[in-house]
């Protein structure tokens, strides 16, 4: 090992920038290749000095635009149009007028970065220990001074002629750049903590992730809580502000809701004064009432007893099928049906009341269809049973052609 | 005419084949190194009574802002007056008013740069810094405004717990990639600028935590000239980058009042209006700042009055813009024949607002119109004055659009007075204690001028010299 | 930007730049060209119907728009360069400078459409006859106009009121123009540079008065086409185009004196450069405007805004995806790189096709206009859409070419004229000097 450090490069140091320029075409004259100037400020004209190539970075910077560009419409476009559809006030899907800001934003923004980080890149920079940096005098390069460096590594290099070279260029000072072999590696503490720190920032997102995926019985944390947590009662909550203790209030006794008065038992309950089911309904009957009658029934009464009332409705079937997959064929009991001689001959004022109250496993429809939506029903139950027992010479003439198909 | 390198700006003023000089008094590279690390290096010799009293000041204005965000954060955005029918209160109008002051800093650094325009370096650093704690102050809003600040993610297109993505189609979720990118890429502007001018600091660091700081911050910079050519492509293109970007921000800004059919929003001179009112808050602001600072500091040699005359100018030319702006919008809401957008002006200027309407008339129309006078651009007590008011001014603009607009729209059943409270008032307060804590760090901590520029054109103005055989 | 040294030559004269009979010779014949294409085109439309009528009107229109837009995108870029001290422009200015000396020309060639509307014509603007039904919403047009609202225009939209506006314009724009060339002229004799300070100093405020004028006749002749439409951006959008087209226009010309002609070595590269940057900043200004607008129109969905945009959606060359890419996206492209902005004969394409896309902007401003004429006339289904599909016929050409030639004639009497070059403009080293890095 010599006690003299190698020599690196030679390093000569200009007052002004003229003297630097004219130095620079000596040495690109000269047929160096391995060497560079250090300025304060970018010289103008040194490019052409050292005869240093057009950069590439503009166009790396037009890909990551076109990339920008492309990512920007391709995330509207799946975001909004594709994945998660929705409309919103009448606009498209997607159309490229809206998409303009953000593929725009994002083109530029690619742009940006890339521009930098190429930047720093085509320098090779950060680089944060530069044998230069080793020599005092060379501080002055990014203040006042002016400097070139020839490489010892550059084919053409020869100590003597080098510096003689420089010399003749008008150099203020020539100086040798040592090699003092500093270690160029990061100081192992500087490394282990950066490795650590990327680690720890991977642990929210695992944990985000995590949470993502599985399922848990514990109940949401809550830091804000926001409004999460209401004082107005819920259903069924028992609360102490009433001595009954019910969140839910009921009708206060001898008190009737408005429209809630049914004060007509004939057309709420179907029975006449002596109690008796009606015979026949306690309104007009008009075609406009079988046509609703006929809308009623299909709404509420068919999944079980089917269009023509025969008990053969979606649900019946369904069931029915099921029983017997499950070898309990027989043990489903099927719903009326309405169109038998004994509902044909019950009264109105007792299908009525089947309607309402319900009947058997038949739950009540009170609650679902209006007094006179039941009675309308009715009505069309009467229709579906004269069908039942109807013949070819019920049918009018002109239209008996039309059944036979 | 305060100091003695003003001659030259009279002298141009008469001689139109005279440039006065744009760093001044005999300067060298090594001078401006002085002067301006100085500002930095000073602190560490001497300190400051004055710094720490504003910086004190300041950041106590920055702990009062946290405070009251911690209660909004808790309480939720009911302490503001923001009320039905005006949704959108003094935090939308402040936002506006931020991302506008931010607009000027990249006009300097980048369409100056691009129009060939040398002095814009003496003032390029300071601007875009200007820009980047503007735009820190003016996300503020956005961000706090929401209600739900936890769930502030769902604007961003990341797979969330609700399978939902944003709406892209909406230009409040423009903004949010306007303004992000409008942050990243000044900030990454900034940032290149301040490469080189880190490594001077930290070549002439003298402590040992000084170096390391600023070595690793200008990543090992050398002045190569090699290096130096990348560079200056890379920022020529952030330039070229940065133009119809900060044109595109405060455009997007007014989309969002500009897409609905509110009348007085929903006007197709919003963007340009907008970019034109943003560069004349903007400069407004930067002289605000700049005018104390170059006194302070004595860098009235590089910061020189032409400097200040030709940003007044600027302030006048855009003022000018957005008084035409409001004229044309005028015209044209009685040209519609619309009621409604008739009624929304009429109720502007002679309404339950009209005390704002006319602060922001004059301010904004009326005062830089004195900037026609040479007397009132040269002189710098009252430009300082007349760019307060033109802040003031533009705050009042963003008011009167927001808040009355909003308060008198179609039904006149739904018609009611925006009343702020003291939450709103504080916020808004703390919201400088934010930009001038981060101000006063930066002129402590960084160079404050870019001194790589400089020393650019000053050899130009010396070359060019020379070749004139001593002109001047 | 540096300087490298330069020698002005110390024999300057106005006539060593004055382009004299060569240029003089073209006007007799532009001139006759010009006036005999208007006359036919007249002829031909005036003496047939309604419709024939309404499509000279807005052939003559579409071109004289066009050839208006460029003389007023001079007059800025002359007033501009003054209030800005610029340096670079030296060389080339005078050449807008007698650009803009075509505003008298532009103010005779205004006349037919003035007599027209004080006419009470009706072809091209509707409000021209404020006793119609389509004013006063009478019939047909009932709910169109309901509430009243073209009578509520009408204090602005009438014949008289309109004349005095255009006088107004021209009175503005011939005295700017002249002040502003004359100026210079004196400067070529005398040498004074006190005279580039005043040229400072009064083009400032000449500028917000252009504004006001441009945006103001912008309104009369195009917007108020279909008048119950209103854009407040509308006088920028005009400012956009005409500017731009202005600049490309500079570009040719520059290119045709500069390359072999008599400003050689006075118009460089440099010079080709900073005009292709411009011309490139107008290309995205223009197109920031035209988004601007119709995004906002687009988005907001208010039909009394929207009717101007879907018209000129059923037209295919009226679309406004096709001309943003023709007038923006293809422009963009191929003004980004420094190297075309520097070779003059890229800059001599773009520069036509800039052009030649400006009229088609115009078209699009203009034509639809006839269309909803030829409605409101009755005329048959395939009149109207033949028209839609290619709106270029005789009328248009007759009218386009005639305005070319005679706009062409006003500036080659210029030229004839006056120097192309401000030889004694005090910067005018720098000019010759600068250097785009």
């Amino acid at each position: 090992m010599d006690n003299q450090p190698e020599t690196l490069s030679l390093l000569a140091e200009y007052e002004t920038a003229e003297e630097l320029l004219a130095a620079a075409e000596r040495v690109r004259d000269g047929g160096y290749k391995k060497w560079d100037t250090h300025s304060p400020f970018p010289v103008h004209g040194i490019d052409d000095a050292m005869g240093i190539k057009p950069t590439i970075l503009p166009w790396i910077v037009l890909m990551a635009a076109a990339a920008g560009t492309v990512t920007a419409l391709g995330l509207q476009w799946f975001t909004n149009a594709y994945d998660y559809p929705f409309k919103v006030s009448g606009k498209p899907l997607f159309a490229w007028v809206p998409a303009f800001p953000v593929t725009f934003e994002l083109t530029v923004l690619f742009a940006g970065i890339t521009t930098l980080l190429g930047m720093l890149a085509l320098n090779r920079l950060p680089r944060l220990h530069n044998p230069l940096f080793d020599v005092p005098r060379f501080d002055r390069a990014t203040q006042d001074r002016f400097f070139l460096s020839l490489d010892a590594t550059d084919p053409l290099y020869n100590e003597s002629s080098a510096k003689a070279l420089l010399a003749g260029s008008g150099a203020h000072a020539i100086e040798e750049v040592p090699d003092l072999g500093a270690d160029h590696k990061l100081p192992t503490w500087m490394w282990q903590t950066a490795v650590v720190g990327v680690f720890v920032t991977f642990v929210p997102l695992g944990l985000i992730v995590k949470a993502r995926f599985n399922i848990t019985d514990k109940p949401a944390v809550h830091i804000l809580t926001d409004m999460d947590y209401q004082a107005s009662y819920r259903y069924g909550e028992h609360v102490p502000l009433f001595a009954d203790g019910r969140a839910m209030r009921p009708q206060v006794d001898g008190t009737v809701a408005r429209g809630d008065l049914q004060a007509d038992d004939a057309m709420h309950l179907g029975i006449d004064d002596q109690g008796l089911p009606l015979a026949t309904l306690p309104m007009e009957v008009t075609p406009e009432l079988m046509a609703r009658g006929q809308e009623r029934y299909d709404i509420f009464c068919t999944p079980c007893h089917g269009e023509l009332g025969l008990g053969d409705g979606m649900v019946a079937r369904r069931a029915a099928a099921n029983r017997g997959e499950a070898g309990m064929a027989g043990q489903w009991i099927a719903p009326t049906n309405i169109t038998d001689s004994v509902i044909a001959g019950q009264a109105d004022g007792e299908l009525y009341s089947v309607i309402k109250n319900g009947i058997r496993t038949m739950p009540a429809y009170g609650d679902q269809i209006p007094a006179a939506d039941r009675w309308a029903i009715v009505l069309y139950m009467r229709a579906l049973q004269r069908a039942a027992t109807s013949t070819m010479a019920d049918v009018p003439a002109d239209q008996r052609g039309a059944l036979n198909q | 005419m305060s100091s003695q390198y003003d001659i030259q700006v009279v002298q141009a003023e008469e001689d139109p084949t005279f440039r006065p000089d744009l760093v001044m008094g005999g300067s060298t590279y090594k001078s401006i190194d002085d002067d301006v690390a100085g500002v930095a290096e000073g602190f560490l010799e001497k300190p400051s009574l004055v710094w720490y009293a504003m910086f004190g000041l300041s950041v106590s204005v920055l702990g009062m802002l946290g405070a009251v965000v911690a209660y909004l954060l808790y309480t939720g955005v009911g302490i503001w007056g923001n009320q039905s029918p005006v949704f959108w209160g003094w935090p939308i109008v402040n936002f506006v008013f931020w991302v506008g002051i931010a607009h000027a800093g990249t006009l300097i650094s980048a369409i100056l740069f691009l129009l060939k325009q040398d002095w814009r370096t003496g003032i390029n650093r300071f601007a875009e810094a200007m820009t980047i704690f503007a735009v820190c102050c003016a996300g503020l809003f956005p961000a706090i405004h929401v209600g739900r600040v936890w769930f502030v993610y769902f604007l961003f297109p990341i797979p969330n717990q609700m399978d939902l993505w944003p709406q892209f189609r909406s230009p409040l979720l423009w903004d949010v990639f306007a303004v992000s990118t409008y942050a990243t890429v000044s900030l990454l502007f900034w940032y290149m600028g301040l490469i080189p001018d880190l490594a001077t600091f930290r070549d002439r660091s003298r402590t040992k935590l000084r170096k390391f700081l600023y070595g690793a911050f200008s990543m090992g910079w050398t002045g190569s000239s090699r290096h130096w050519h990348r560079y200056e492509k890379a920022y020529l293109i952030l330039a070229g980058l940065a133009t119809p970007l900060v044109l595109s921000v405060h455009t997007v800004v007014s989309f969002d009042f500009a897409v609905s059919q509110l009348p007085g929003w929903h006007t197709t001179i919003f963007p340009p209006y907008f970019v034109a009112g943003a560069i004349f808050s903007g400069f407004a602001m930067v002289l605000t700042l700049i005018i104390p600072v170059r006194s302070i500091f004595k860098l009235e040699h590089i910061v020189t009055l032409r400097h200040i005359d030709v940003m007044t100018k600027i302030i006048l030319a855009t003022g000018s813009m957005v008084g035409y702006a409001y004229a044309l919008e005028f015209f044209i809401a009685w040209y519609s024949g619309n009621p409604y957008e008739q009624f929304a002006f009429t109720n502007r200027a002679f309404g339950p607002y009209a005390w704002a309407y006319w602060i922001m008339v004059s301010c904004n129309v009326i005062s830089p119109q004195l900037f026609w006078f040479k007397k009132i651009r040269h002189n710098i007590a009252a430009i300082w004055v007349i760019t307060i008011f033109v802040n003031i001014g533009m705050w009042f603009e963003r008011f009167v659009i927001t808040i009355t607009s909003l308060s008198r729209d179609f039904l006149p059943g739904s018609w009611g007075y925006f009343s702020p409270t003291l939450f709103d008032a504080l916020t808004l307060l703390g919201s400088f204690g934010l930009f001038f804590t981060l101000f006063l760090l930066f002129i402590r901590f960084l160079p404050i001028i870019a001194m790589a520029e400089i020393k650019m054109i000053l050899h130009k103005q010396n070359t060019t010299k020379e070749h004139q055989g001593g002109h001047h | 930007m540096s300087q490298h040294s330069v020698t002005i030559p110390t024999d300057l004269s106005a006539d060593k730049f004055t382009l004299g009979s060569t240029a003089g010779r073209l006007v007799g014949g532009l001139t006759i060209t010009g006036v005999l294409a208007l006359v036919v085109a007249a002829a031909l439309g005036l003496g047939g119907d309604i419709v024939s009528a309404s499509r000279f009107w807005h052939a003559y229109l579409a071109g004289y728009m066009f050839i208006a837009s460029i003389a007023l995108g001079a007059m800025i870029f002359v007033l501009l360069q003054n209030v800005t001290s610029a340096g670079w422009s030296v060389t080339v200015r005078r050449i807008a400078e007698l650009i803009t000396q075509t505003f008298p020309l532009l103010g005779l060639l205004a006349i037919p459409l003035v007599t027209a509307v004080m006419l009470g014509q009706t072809e091209m603007f509707y409000w021209a006859d404020t006793n119609s039904d389509f004013v006063k919403g009478g019939e047909g047009f009932e709910g169109y106009h309901a509430y009243g609202l073209m009578m509520g225009k009408t204090g602005y939209l009438n014949p008289t009121f309109f004349l005095i506006r255009m006088v107004i314009y021209f009175f503005a724009w011939i005295l700017i123009s002249r002040w502003a060339l004359n100026t210079s002229l004196e400067q070529d004799r005398t040498g004074d540079p006190k005279l580039t300070n005043r040229l400072k100093k009064l083009s400032a405020p000449a500028i917000p008065v252009m504004a006001l004028t441009l945006t103001f006749f912008a309104f009369d002749l195009l917007m108020s086409l279909e008048p119950a439409w209103f854009s407040t951006i509308f006088g920028v959008y005009y400012f956009a185009g005409g500017f731009g087209a202005f600049m490309a226009l500079l570009g040719i010309l520059s290119y045709k004196f500069g390359e072999e002609g008599i400003l050689k070595g006075f118009v460089r590269d440099e010079h080709y450069h900073d005009i292709g940057k411009l011309t490139f900043a107008f290309v995205m200004f223009w197109g920031y405007i035209a988004f601007s607008q119709y995004i906002l129109i687009w988005y907001a969905n208010i039909p009394e805004e929207t009717e101007w945009y879907l018209e000129r959606a059923h037209m295919p060359w009226a679309r406004v995806e096709l001309l943003f890419i023709v007038k923006f996206v293809l422009p963009f492209l191929g003004l980004m790189s420094r190297h075309m902005k520097r070779v003059p004969g890229r800059l001599i394409i773009f520069g036509s096709w800039m052009l030649f896309v400006h009229l088609w902007d115009i078209f699009f401003l203009v034509m639809p206009s006839h269309v909803t004429t030829m409605k409101m006339a009755n005329a048959s289904e395939e009149l109207i859409h033949s028209f839609e599909v290619f709106p270029v016929g005789i009328q248009e050409l007759l009218c386009v070419v005639g305005m070319i030639a005679l706009f062409a004639a006003g500036i080659a009497r210029q030229f004839s004229k006056h120097s192309l070059l401000a030889f004694r403009d005090p910067r005018m080293t720098e000019s010759l000097s600068f250097h785009n890095p």
